[in-house]
């Protein structure tokens, strides 16, 4: 394999790497009832969050971490970390920008966040998350006026009761997996949004959040409730410091669709990946998951993830009810030392549901990057669909790109289709392309676009576009 | 588990110290359970339900080896008696429905007819083979057991340079099976063509687990499986293609279609790709469906009843792989058993 | 004025010496052909002439237009007016035919202080081009090269050469493979880049192209150097002999 090929990736600059240096209401690192109780406390919880916490401790101290995933890491000391961060200065309740520390905003503006209402986020409202306490909410008024409710979970919780109560926990319930319990029990914030009957939102909602903390987990939690007729387009995107030691991510994500309602979730992920030799990169452990409850729900994920040191994510889609669809589209990144593991699930139930799943990774460098998918057709999903396109770009004669797809079919009338390609950016495709004027890092950059296509194209349009970036200089930055 | 495998094995009358070590080893290493990921859909406790008398582990005794890997080859060699080694040349018929472990040599072209021929509850057949280099061996594992029979089979074949391998299966029948076959590549220049069959009906669980493994450049592997799963049968394929580092230039296809075609029959099929190269050109694929309904209809425009249209179809399905093999008496006997199978 | 000039040129490859002193000038305007039996070195030159990194020269120098071309990358080649028209050329699937000239349209305007052009702008100025080499449109949308066949690839070699407007066109083996109605697009696409300010090497193996496109001097490379040289008639004595005279030569 050419020098050149191998000098590309050689070097990638990490640009969001610095912390702010704020002082931070930490608790000391461990993990038992008193530091639950100290978080719900701090949060003003009601009573009934409490003991589902405490419920979902119990269950966690029983359970052990998976091991079968294609991952291989340092065995992570749960009692090492601290779980509760804020940066001192900060009410409870900022109730306008005006109330929040301006550290705290330049950090923003240093992430390209821009905090004012009038500059670029033009029509994108923006949960700013910093470490565990939701800074600032911008564009209330403007959903409220359409009935949307979207605030940090911990507001949710006090002001939205009922609802909470009735959808928290009903898509991933707390003893589902190991990293879902300890979400569970210590969670400290994330978004909550109720899009209700009909109303369409009228515009892209989305969270930024970092880790800024030593050894702070962070343990989102995010539910989302598109009622009947109603739609939403949801934005995650997070970067986060340069650090030494791990960083753990153990984040839930719920939604749920109800008749005739859809959601679209995406995510940007560019968590620091560790660096050349594969120290001190964020580990991302995540449960998503959809409920298509409603009959005709539609639950699409998207994502581009280059970042973390470790993944492990599953974005799914229970298509219980009739004519649901579940769509996951992705592009993931490998590089260095990263190792990921992802994929996702779709289970059919309910009659004439459909699934598309096209997975894109590209694995540079060192990097491992394994698909593991699993469509079930349970018996009574009469009718069912599924068309999976799965290929991997491999860069370079040291790292991998691994295809596990589980298929478990219990219905004579489901179609399946399962399609999975590996190719590699040549030398001789290079030579050609640069025997034409182009010059190398173009070359990879059209390439690797050409790759990605299908899936930036389901990006909504800003993400597409930083997606694109994040990708480029993944790649490009290496070029020397 | 595994006390009448042991018992009857302990019952022999001529039990050598060799043997005593195997069923020593079995005792200490176990059998896979179904948390190990090869054998998920597979749970081996079924082999409890075998009676002593079931079990009939060969009267002799050959080969054995100092130590053991696993359990599973603990529990062939004990069953076995022990490994026994030939060459094989021209064309040579093997009895998959006795326990043997074998180690066998191709040095020439040669054909290899793996036939379940003894109606025996419980059979385990391993072997492993070798192809030397420029050498071309042509496999065909017919399996048409009875309704209660349990059979595991492996075969490992390992081929050198430029070799040739074809393999074809077919499974039609038995109650509790699992398949492995091994592949790999360990100089350049090789080719390896598999193709099978599995019908899995009544209450029939079928395993077919193959794995390739191209640790040297320039290999060629093409796979073709086809399965049809009725009634409440549960068929199980998992294919597997790893291409170690250093493997340039390998070439590999992978396909898997299935039918399924009642209500209760269940099909868990899973392509697997471990790619460590990356001048390699992969592709697999894997179908889940049902008969096209035009074509059924367009059958009975043309007079046929809604079965025979229905049979005629499934058995085009089963011809991709019945119609590669070469032997004519074979093929026509076996399309005779599929076609009865159907009814 | 030479447009390329080969000064005693010897390259290596894996370690093995295949040129072995080629001398070879070529002025602005004139066509040139190289033949040469299977082994000569025919490749290695056009490989060398491109920019290869695979190629080692141990001696020797080419100079394109005064210039030296062995410090220029390959890409520099191409922004300077160098066109290599691959004897195999390669699929790229996911981008598309059109992308991909347009990308190269404008790495070359660039380095020219030109503007980019956009799509629709591209796409104006191609179409007449296309009917030249009988590829339509729709073939741009597909990935480079991905599912052409033999002679679709060449015309598409042929198609990125008008294009760019080169001024030294190295075309290895673009005849080989091709059927009597896509040779003759391919040679009426080289006659009509033939101008006073342009010079071509045609590398091939059959003198067929050569009906079509009249050489102004053909050379013999043999064993890695170039043993004859002569006028368009030394290639019909070439088709009638074979090139086993010149061995013994």
């Amino acid at each position: 394999m050419s020098a050149d090929i191998q000098t590309l990736l050689k070097q990638r600059s990490y640009t969001a790497g610095f912390v702010t240096d704020l002082e931070s209401e930490t608790v000391p690192p461990g993990l038992d009832e008193n530091v639950i109780r100290f978080i719900s406390a701090k949060k003003q919880e009601p009573e009934w969050l409490l003991d589902w916490r405490l419920k979902a401790f119990a269950r966690w101290q029983k359970m052990s971490e998976p091991k079968w995933a294609h991952v291989h890491y340092p065995k992570i000391d749960y009692q090492a970390i601290s779980y509760y961060s804020r940066p001192k200065g900060i009410g409870d309740r900022p109730k306008s920008l005006a109330d929040v520390d301006p550290k705290l905003l330049e950090t923003y503006t240093k992430l390209g966040i821009p905090v004012k209402e009038q500059e670029m986020l033009a029509g994108v409202a923006v949960d700013m998350v910093f470490d565990s306490v939701s800074v600032a909410t911008t564009f209330r008024e403007k959903l409220k006026e359409a009935g949307v409710i979207f605030c940090p979970i911990s507001e949710a919780v006090r002001e939205y009761p009922e609802l909470v109560r009735k959808y928290l926990g009903t898509v991933v319930p707390q003893g589902d997996n190991f990293y879902a319990a300890l979400n569970s029990a210590v969670f400290t914030d994330g978004s909550f949004v109720y899009i209700p009957k009909g109303v369409r939102c009228p515009m892209e909602l989305s969270t930024y959040f970092r880790i800024n903390e030593r050894n702070t987990g962070q343990f989102e939690r995010t539910l989302i409730i598109a009622d009947e007729g109603a739609s939403v387009s949801y934005l995650e995107g997070c970067t986060a410091p340069q650090r030494d030691e791990n960083q753990l991510h153990a984040a839930v994500v719920e939604l749920v669709a109800l008749d005739n309602a859809s959601i679209k979730y995406s995510t940007v992920q560019n968590w620091y990946p560790g660096d050349e030799e594969g120290r001190g990169g964020i580990y991302n452990f995540v449960t998503k998951r959809g409920d298509c409850r409603g009959k005709a729900s539609k639950i699409s994920w998207t994502q581009v993830e280059t970042g973390s040191a470790i993944t492990w994510k599953y974005p799914s889609c229970i298509l219980r009810g009739d004519d649901s669809i579940g769509e996951f589209y992705s592009v993931a990144l490998t590089h260095h030392k990263q190792q990921a593991d992802t994929g996702t699930k779709m289970i059919h139930i309910g009659k004439n549901t459909r699934s598309t799943i096209v997975s894109k990774g590209i694995s540079a460098g060192h990097g491992q990057q394994s698909y593991r998918g699993l469509v079930r057709v349970l018996p009574t999903a009469e009718g069912a669909r599924n068309h999976t396109q799965c290929d991997s770009l491999l860069i370079g004669d040291q790292c991998g790109a691994h295809t596990f797809p589980y298929t478990e079919v219990r219905n004579p009338s489901a179609k399946l289709e399962h399609e999975a390609t590996t190719s590699k950016i040549g030398e001789d495709q290079l030579f050609y392309a640069r025997s034409r004027g182009i010059s190398e890092e173009d070359a990879v950059s059209m390439i690797v676009s050409g790759f990605c296509k299908q899936v930036f194209k389901e990006l909504p349009m800003e993400f597409a576009v930083e997606a694109q970036k994040l990708l480029a200089v993944s790649l490009e930055g290496a070029v020397g | 588990m595994l006390n009448n495998i042991t018992t009857a094995i302990e019952k022999l009358p001529a039990l050598p110290a060799g043997r005593r070590a195997a069923l020593d080893a079995l005792r200490s290493h176990g059998l896979p359970t179904t948390s190990e990921e090869d054998w998920k859909y597979t749970d081996l406790s079924k082999l409890d339900t075998l009676a002593i008398e079931d079990v009939a582990p060969s009267i002799e005794n050959h080969d054995f080896p100092a130590a053991y890997d696993c359990g599973l080859d603990a529990l062939n060699t004990a069953l076995a008696g022990g490994r026994q080694t030939r060459t094989i040349e021209g064309r040579v018929e093997l009895d998959t429905g006795k326990h043997q472990r074998l180690r066998l040599q191709v040095n020439r072209d040669a054909q290899l007819i793996l036939d379940d021929r003894t109606a025996s509850r419980f059979a385990t057949f391993f072997a492993a083979i070798d192809i030397a280099p420029n050498a071309r061996l042509r496999l065909l594992r017919i399996q048409n057991a009875a309704a209660d029979a349990q059979r595991l089979t492996r075969l490992k074949v390992a081929l050198r340079r430029d070799a040739r391998l074809e393999a074809i299966t077919v499974d039609l029948g038995g109650a509790f099976l699992r398949h492995d076959l091994d592949i790999t590549f360990d100089e350049p220049g090789a080719e390896a063509q598999l193709h099978g069959l599995y019908l899995a009906r009544g209450a029939t669980h079928v395993d077919n687990h193959t794995r390739i493994d191209h640790r040297a450049a320039h290999c060629l592997s093409r796979e073709t499986y086809r399965g049809i799963a009725v009634d409440k049968a549960r068929a199980v394929f998992n294919g597997k293609i790893v291409v170690h580092p250093g493997a340039q230039k390998t070439d590999s296809e992978q396909r898997v279609g299935n039918l399924i075609l009642s209500k209760g029959a269940e099909v868990n099929a899973k392509p697997e790709l471990e790619i460590y190269a990356d001048d390699v050109k992969c592709a697999h694929g894997a179908t889940f469906g049902q008969l096209d309904e035009d074509a059924v209809f367009y059958l009975r425009s043309r007079g046929l009843d809604a079965d025979a249209a229905r049979r005629l179809l499934i058995s085009a399905f089963a011809h991709e792989i019945l119609d590669r093999i070469d032997d004519e008496a074979i093929r026509d006997r076996v399309t005779r058993e599929f076609e009865a199978q159907l009814k | 004025m030479s447009l390329l000039k080969i000064e005693n040129l010897h390259a290596h490859v894996d370690g093995k010496e295949i040129l072995k002193g080629v001398d070879l000038v070529i002025r602005a305007g004139e066509v040139h052909a190289i033949m040469g039996p299977n082994g000569s070195g025919k490749s290695t030159l056009s490989g060398v002439l491109a920019g290869r990194e695979n190629f080692t020269i141990t001696a020797g120098s080419v100079h394109y237009d005064g210039k030296d071309l062995v410090s220029m990358n390959a890409e520099e080649r191409a922004r300077e007016g160098v066109f290599l028209g691959f004897q195999y050329p390669v699929e790229i699937p996911g981008v598309s035919n059109a992308y991909f000239l347009r990308a190269a349209v404008n790495a070359h305007r660039k380095h020219r202080g030109l503007p980019e052009i956009d799509a629709a702008e591209f796409m104006r100025g191609v179409r007449q081009k296309l009917d030249q080499v009988k590829i339509d449109a729709k073939m741009l949308s597909r990935g480079v090269n991905e599912g052409f066949s033999g002679g679709e690839k060449k015309r598409n070699e042929i198609l990125q050469m008008l294009v760019l407007e080169p001024r030294l066109m190295i075309l290895d083996e673009t005849d080989s493979g091709l059927d009597i109605d896509a040779l003759k697009l391919v040679a009426d696409g080289i006659n009509a880049m033939r101008s006073p300010e342009r010079a071509t090497l045609l590398v091939t193996h059959y003198q067929r192209l050569l009906d079509y496109v009249t050489p102004d001097r053909v050379h013999v490379l043999a064993r890695g150097r170039i043993v004859k040289s002569g006028g368009p008639e030394l290639a019909r004595e070439l088709e009638a002999r074979g090139y086993g005279w010149l061995e013994a030569a």
